[in-house]
Order: structure tokens, then sequence, then C-alpha cells
């Protein structure tokens, strides 16, 4: 690993048991400033802990998490928070709150000026795709899902955390508007360079999105590596998710010559 | 229309009742949402000292309101006539509706956006603020609404304490057996829980499409607003509790005969003493005003010697009406009241056979009667049918037997059963105005069967201390007043709709 680097989360022999189960079993992992991790894995594998544990909604019963070089135990666990970008699982907007309003959460919990925080709502919209004079007055309920999805990513980027976690964020979108979210994504990774830590269970949307890939089966991180590199693995636990992923590829290739003009 | 006619000659008063109406129900509303959103609140979030309060709530949701009353009236601060004891009362019927729909509120909100609260790094307050409240206040206005259409209802009955609202004509129609006067009371009660309901639904929705940050905010001032303002009322309250002057509180039960002999006294107590006096008639019954009386909330009211010894005193049956009177001189005595002389009369039941019937057959007594009975049909209230010291030992006493066994009839049919001759002997009241409107005649208990019912007013011994001259001014009601006497006054006021005050106060210048 460069020195060179920074390290932006770290995790030093992390375990978290609930009853007998272990959910985590001395989990070890390094994020670099920057980069974009998707953990992917069943579910009931971990993958939703790892992320609660970065932002202290859950607690490890054993082992250090570092955000930002401090180990979390040492943050205020509010402003930790706020230093983090959360998208999470069914989005989970404010339904008796505006598209603004549910954007302008965390600057208000800053106490970020009124001035400042209209400026940053109009940025962050316009940045998302939808026009903050059009959208911003809607309710939740009157967007559709990928309006919704993006309206959650604006929420989360809103304060310009450093960190954005992202739990199963495009699950509920359908596979056309997914793609058109995941090419907006990377859009906009290019331009805000967050370091982001994606849970999905879904390898096709890893290898979208990832710079690196960390597969987690049974509380256990099997591999994490780039993405060329977890699909030539061997282990079976990882082959188990790629599979569908190689079916449709070869559905395709046999299919595509027969019906190209070529 | 009756009632249009009824309502546009009492306007001023009609407004009257339905302000004192929505006072009681907007303050003890008020009350019931400062004390019962917090108490929901903490229910949802500790069960563990949430629930025993929402027990109670539940418990307090069972009583019967006139019990309520009736417990409640001799507590300090709290009870008390008037008012005060009815918007406790209606408080504690408000809470339930509250809590639970606070509860319920509380817990229907989606853990998901609690979750996306905490995970972008609210603290529990501004959760709590933010989130958690706004999200449950559609329902808690819910409950708020049932509070509000509940009170407007039970509201009715705090006339029953003296508190006034359209309660007054409800019970003052049930007295006069006037339907026109009931239906001046329940209608517009009836119309204000209508367009209670209707508003709050309305607000509701409001809530619930446009919970807008502003709206909420604008909501918490509002509830700030009622808490600052039912506090504060209370506070008056109890402080206008502690302060009454020399004032002779007279009070009435519930029916035309009671508020007559209510206005003898008031009456005469204002003419011949220096003494003011505060009129509480038409209260709830021999309970309510029982309890006010030994609660000092009362100082004087008319009672009946057998209502006292049997209902009040629980004493074994007994006919000779000295002793009656004595015994209850003594049991009065233990709780600081006093009886005064009896005024004359007494309201007993009533063995009544049509007049033409009695001249024929020279009936006088109830003995006389027996001998004929075997060819007659008789008619009873459901009670007096009933009652140990009713019908059964009646007939065990003059060895009355009918044609038929006696039918059970509404007391306010009965009357008119006997002179339409489809009964020939009835069980009526002995001071009924309607006996000598039909020309009845009441037979004599020769053998004493029915225990004496002699009017006697009941005074609280310390104001009779304190003010000596009460019982002089008394003195001029002793035995004055005759059965045929009060039968032509309660006629006066049932059948030819006088008014109460007028007609006492005609015959008080007649016996001066």
């Amino acid at each position: 690993m460069s020195v060179a680097r920074a390290v932006e989360i770290e995790f030093q022999g992390v375990k978290v048991t609930r009853g007998q189960t272990e959910v985590l079993s001395s989990l070890d992992l390094v994020i670099e400033r920057g980069e974009t991790v998707a953990l992917v894995g069943r579910s009931g594998a971990g993958k939703s802990t790892v992320l609660k544990l970065i932002n202290r909604m859950l607690a490890a019963d054993s082992g250090v998490v570092r955000v930002t070089g401090r180990s979390v135990d040492e943050w205020d666990p509010y402003g930790l928070r706020r230093h983090i970008g959360y998208v999470l699982q069914e989005i989970a907007l404010f339904p008796h709150m505006s598209v603004a309003e549910n954007v302008a959460i965390v600057p208000r919990l800053l106490g970020w000026d009124r001035a400042r925080v209209e400026d940053r709502i109009t940025e962050l919209l316009d940045l998302t795709g939808l026009p903050a004079t059009e959208f911003g007055a809607r309710r939740p309920h009157e967007l559709s899902g990928g309006q919704r999805q993006r309206v959650g990513v604006a929420r989360a980027l809103a304060a310009d955390p450093p960190i954005l976690l992202m739990d199963e964020p495009f699950g509920a979108l359908d596979p056309i508007t997914r793609s058109e979210i995941h090419r907006e994504f990377r859009q906009i990774q290019d331009r805000v360079r967050k370091t982001i830590v994606i849970v999905t269970h879904d390898m096709a949307e890893a290898f979208a999105l990832a710079t690196r890939i960390g597969v987690l089966s049974e509380g256990v991180l099997v591999t994490i590596d780039a993405p060329d590199e977890v699909a030539r693995s061997a282990d079976p636990r990882v082959r188990g998710l790629l599979a569908p992923l190689l079916e449709a590829s070869a559905h395709l290739r046999a299919s595509t010559p027969a019906r190209s003009p070529q | 229309m009756k009632l249009l006619g009824f309502w546009s000659s009492h306007r001023a008063e009609l407004v009257g009742l339905l302000t004192q109406h929505l006072f009681l129900v907007a303050v003890s509303t008020g009350v019931a949402i400062a004390a019962g959103v917090p108490i929901g609140i903490l229910a949802a979030r500790r069960p563990r000292y949430g629930a025993p309060i929402v027990w109670l709530a539940n418990v307090a949701q069972t009583i019967p309101s006139l019990a309520m009353f009736g417990f409640l009236l001799p507590l300090p601060l709290v009870g008390g006539l008037g008012s005060r004891v009815a918007i406790t009362v209606l408080i504690l019927y408000a809470l339930l509706p509250i809590v639970r729909t606070t509860v319920a509120g509380m817990r229907s909100v989606d853990p998901a956006l609690v979750e996306a609260g905490t995970a972008l790094g609210m603290r529990p307050g501004q959760l709590f603020r933010q989130v958690e409240l706004p999200l449950a206040l559609p329902s808690i206005v819910a409950g708020i609404r049932v509070a509000a259409v509940i009170g407007v209802g039970t509201a009715t009955i705090a006339a029953a304490v003296g508190a006034g609202g359209l309660g007054e004509y409800i019970f003052r129609g049930l007295a006069m057996v006037e339907p026109t006067v009931v239906l001046a009371g329940a209608i517009p009660a009836a119309l204000l829980a209508l367009a209670l309901d209707g508003t709050l639904t309305l607000v509701e929705r409001a809530i619930r499409r446009s919970l807008t940050v502003g709206a909420v905010r604008l909501l918490k001032v509002g509830l700030a607003v009622i808490f600052v303002g039912a506090l504060s009322l209370t506070v008056v309250m109890i402080a206008k509790a502690r302060s009454q002057g020399d004032v002779i509180r007279v009070g009435s039960k519930n029916f035309t005969e009671q508020i007559i002999l209510g206005e003898f006294l008031a009456q005469t107590i204002e003419t011949r003493s220096p003494l003011r006096v505060e009129r509480r008639l038409n209260l709830g019954g021999t309970f309510i005003c029982d309890r006010a009386v030994r609660a000092g909330e009362l100082d004087i009211y008319v009672e009946y010697s057998g209502t006292a010894y049997t209902a009040i005193f629980h004493e074994p049956p007994e006919t000779d009406p000295q002793r009656v009177l004595e015994t209850i001189r003594r049991r009065y005595a233990d709780a600081g009241v006093a009886l005064l002389d009896p005024l004359g009369f007494e309201n007993t039941f009533a063995i009544l056979v049509r007049g033409d019937d009695a001249a024929r057959l020279k009936l006088r007594t109830i003995e006389d009667a027996a001998a004929h009975s075997r060819g007659w049909r008789a008619g009873f209230g459901y009670e007096f049918l009933q009652r140990d010291d009713g019908y059964p030992g009646l007939a065990r006493t003059y060895g009355l037997t009918f044609a038929a066994p006696p039918r059970a009839m509404d007391l306010s049919l009965i009357y008119r059963a006997l002179a339409d001759r489809r009964v020939d002997l009835i069980a009526g009241d002995a001071t009924s105005g309607l006996i000598d409107a039909y020309g009845f005649t009441m037979l004599v208990d020769n053998r004493r069967y029915f225990p004496p019912y002699d009017a006697v007013p009941v005074v609280r011994s310390g104001t009779l201390l304190a003010h000596p001259e009460l019982r002089s001014a008394l003195a001029a009601l002793s035995g004055r007043i005759t059965v045929a006497d009060m039968r032509r006054m309660n006629r006066a006021v049932d059948a030819d709709r006088r008014d109460p005050a007028d007609v006492a106060r005609e015959f008080l210048a007649r016996i001066r």
C-alpha cells in the first residue's frame, strides 16, 4: 500500500456479534481518499453493518474503526455523522418536507446561514438534474423513483462531506433508470471526488461504479481488489455472485452476432 | 315551528349557554392536550411508565359521568360545584383519546425515517422535533378531534353540577317532560359536535397534505399557546375557588317542584335577611346535592325525609314520620348538616283513582279501594313495580288484587292512562300538578305503608353558625306549604308554562 496516499477509513480487527451469531468477524479494511469501494454480498453477509460502523450507528464489540485518522469513539457521534453523507436503503426521504427541505437538513443542522443553504440547494439539485426552480417545492411523493433517488444523493452530499456511504442506493429502480443513474453517478463522482462506500447485492452494479470491489460472505471479507481481479477470482463465494453476470453476458455473446447486420 | 319560537324567545339565554358550553369544551380540551400529548409521548417512549397512565385514562373513561361528578365534588381545588368540577371531569374524559392517538402516532413513525434522521446527524431532540412529532401530528390531531367531540357531548351533563351549558335545556326539558326544550339544547349540541368534527377533520387533512416545516413551527406555537392558556386558566380557577364571600348558595334537584322550592329558599333569604344568595338550582339529583352540601359547595337545599332516610343513610324501613326525622337529624348532624323545620307537605307515592269512581264508591283510603280492586286494572311505574317498598309490599299490606297483573308504564304517561280509563288505579306523585288537572282522588295510606317524605330544608351547620339570621328568616316557611299548594304550583309551571321564580314569588307574597 502506497504511503503517499491518504487513508480515509480504516477497520482494524473489527468484530460485531449479535447474540450468539458473529455478524462481522475480525474485519481489516483500508479505504483511501477518493476511492469508490463496493461491498458485495448476499443479504445477511454483514454489508450494512460495515457502513453503520463507519458513522457509529453501530458500535464494534472489539477492534477499531478510524475515520480521517481518528477512532470513531473519539468523534462526537453527531459531528461524525454530519461529516459523512449517507444514502439509505429505500431512500427514506422525509415525506413531510419538500425536496429543498430534505436537502437542506444537514446544512441547517450545521447552522449554515439561510443564503448559503439556498445556494447550496440550488447547486446540488442542478448537479443531480432536478432544477431547484422546478423541483425544490415538490414533495417526495410527487417524484418518480429515479428522481427520489437523486434527491437522496443530493441530501447526502448537501454539506459537502468528504465521505459518502450508500446502502443499496439504487435497489428500488428499474434496470434502465438504474443504468442512467449509474452514468450520472460516475459523472458526479468525477466532479466531487468523494470517498465512497457502496453496499450492494448486485455484482453488476459494483462493476459499473466501483474502483475496488470487496466481497463479504457470512461476516468475512473474502476478497477486496480491483474489478478485473475480482472477476478472475476462483473463490466459490465470489464465483457465486458472479454467476448471474456471466450467464447474462454469455447470452449476449451468443445472440448478438445473429442479430447484428455485420 | 315550536322549536324556532323557543329559540327566538330565548335568544340571549341560548347564546349564553352556547358560550358556556364552548368555554367548557375549549378549556378542558386545551388542558387535556397540554397534558395528554406529553403523556402520550412518554408512554410511547417509555412503556414502563406510560402503560399505567394509559390504563388509568382507560379506567377514567369507563366511569359514568354523573358518578364522576359526585366523586370529584368533595375534592379540594378540582372539585366543587360549577364549571370547575365540570372541567375536571371533561379533562379526564378527553385525556384517553389524546393519549392513545399520541402513542399510536409516535409508534406509527416509519423506523427507516428515524434511522435516516439519525444517520444525517440529528440529535435526539432534533429528531423528535423535526421528524417524529411532525409525522405523529396528524394522528394527534385526530385524537384531539375525538376528544373535542366527546367533550361537547359530555359537557351537556355539566348542567347537573351547575356548570351551565346546553345541557341546561336538556335537563330542564326532561324535568318538564317537554321535548321542545330538550331539543332546544340537544340540537345545538349536536350541531356543535358536527361542526367541530368537520373543522378538525379539515385541519387534520391539511396537515397530512402539506406538513411543511413552517406549518409545523406554527402548530408548535399554537400548542405552546394552548399550554400556557390552559395553565393560567387553571391557576385562575384555583384562585377563584378560594375566594368565596358572604353568599348563601341555594341548591335544588332537577325537577319542577325542587326548582320552586329552591326559589322559596332563595327569595325568603333575600327578602328577610341582608344575606346575598347564589342560586345553584337544577342540579343532577339527590347524589349530587348531598355530596355538594357535605363538601360545602352548597349551603342549603330541600330534601325529603324518606329519601334522606333510605337513599342517603340506608336505614331499614320505618314509617313513623317523627322517628324518621329524628334519625336523619342525628345522622345529618354527624356530617355537619342541620335540619330546619319541615315545610308542611309530603311528596310521597300517591295511590290515585279517578274522582268520579271515588265519589260513586265512596273511596277515601287505600283500604276502601281494596274491596273493589278485584275488577280493576292497575298501572305503575317500572321502579314502583320492582321496589321492595313499592307494589309488592303495598299489595301485601292492603290485600290488593287486580283483574290482571299491573301494567308497567312510563311515569309521564301514567296519569293520561288513568284519565283515559285504560287503567283504574295508579301510583303517582303526591304533589303532581296533574292530580288536580285530571280531577283524581288520592287515597289515604291509612295503614301507613309508605315511608314519610316530608319536605325539609337541610343546611350546613357552619353556615347556620356564621349566619344565625338564616334560621329566623327561614322560620317563615315552616309548615306553611300544603300538598294542595305544591300541586297547584307544580301545575302552574308544568302545565301553564309559568316561570318557577314568579310562581314562588306570588306564593310567598300570599303567606307573608
